[in-house]
């Protein structure tokens, strides 16, 4: 009997000690919307027609991207962070990408501003790469790739290796 | 004395045993509760993390100390790169950091006007500042920083 009892008293005990993790679900969930106080996911689409308009999770290479795109014209903003850490945050158009905004490998992780057209970069902005002050520099690349320093200087050896 | 000590005994087991039951049974329940894929015209939420494989957080959604809303990406070390959102007074802003949550590149809104800013910045100085200057009406400006702080306009005022 003292057993049952004790029994009893321990179930009810595990009830109200338990029921404090369920409570992440702020309201009823129905069909339509559902109401979460908090929400951890390990990926989130925002669908249009059955297409992810807006797709939150990780990218091919592992770090985690917001990836907002327009049916499957190719047009799209992607923000996320490289497995390197650096943060980037593009904007493509249907074929290439026509814009980035981001961060470039280095050791000095400068910030730079890069236009492309055809997915040939026409226009970079930025903090140097290679120089240890980081002066500032905006070049600028003709049709032909003539290349003007207008603002500084530019190393766009792709090995960051320049000699002046 | 030993009847007591049984009574006693069986009374702690018992009262065990009912809580291991129970708080069991909880467990698996509130598991089956978290649907693996949630699917509704609206979810809705005071705050969104997502995880990677490994439980890592990622991204989170939510608002600002300051109630306004706001994303955080974070890197493997944890530690927030980049973020956008909004400030207090309504501008927009989005923000790169570097290694250690500096901002190094801040494209932004300013002033009641929301006159468009880029700030480029190095070991916590601002380097470069480019954009519209709302107090000129809105004429473009773009100025640089040397190492020595010295400041050399290309255009415009700032």
């Amino acid at each position: 009997m003292v057993t049952v009892a004790s029994f009893i008293a321990g179930v009810l005990l595990g009830r109200v000690d338990g029921a404090s993790t369920v409570l992440t679900q702020a309201g009823a969930p129905n069909s339509q919307r559902e109401t979460y106080r908090s929400l951890t996911v390990r990926e989130l689409d925002v669908t249009s027609s059955a297409f992810p308009a807006i797709r939150w999770g990780s990218s091919a290479e592992g770090g985690p991207l917001l990836r907002l795109a327009y049916s499957n014209s190719g047009a799209a903003i992607q923000a996320g962070v490289h497995p390197n850490g650096f943060p980037f945050l593009l904007v493509s158009d249907g074929a290439t990408r026509s814009f980035g905004l981001g961060r470039v490998d280095g050791p000095m992780a400068s910030p730079i501003l890069v236009f492309r057209h055809d997915d040939i970069v026409r226009m970079v902005f930025g903090l140097s790469m290679t120089e240890n002050e980081q002066p500032a520099f905006l070049v600028h690349y003709s049709a032909d790739g003539t290349k003007t320093d207008f603002v500084g200087h530019y190393c766009d050896d792709p090995n960051r290796v320049c000699t002046r | 004395m030993k009847s007591k000590l049984l009574n006693v005994l069986l009374s702690a087991f018992g009262m065990f045993l009912g809580y291991w039951v129970a708080s069991h049974s909880l467990v698996a329940k509130s598991k089956a509760n978290i649907p693996a894929n949630i699917h509704g015209t609206v979810v809705s939420a005071q705050a969104v993390e997502l995880v990677d494989a490994g439980g890592r957080r990622q991204i989170v959604m939510a608002t600002s100390s300051e109630g306004s809303p706001g994303i955080w990406f974070f890197d493997k070390n944890g530690k927030a790169r980049l973020s956008m959102g909004l400030y207090q007074d309504n501008n927009a802003v989005i923000v790169l950091n570097d290694e250690n949550e500096q901002a190094v590149q801040i494209f932004r809104t300013v002033g009641s006007e929301s006159a468009p800013v880029l700030v480029m910045k190095a070991h916590g100085r601002d380097r470069i500042v480019m954009g519209l200057n709302s107090s000129t009406g809105q004429e473009p400006f773009l100025v640089f920083y040397d190492a020595q702080g010295v400041k050399h306009s290309v255009f415009g005022h700032y």
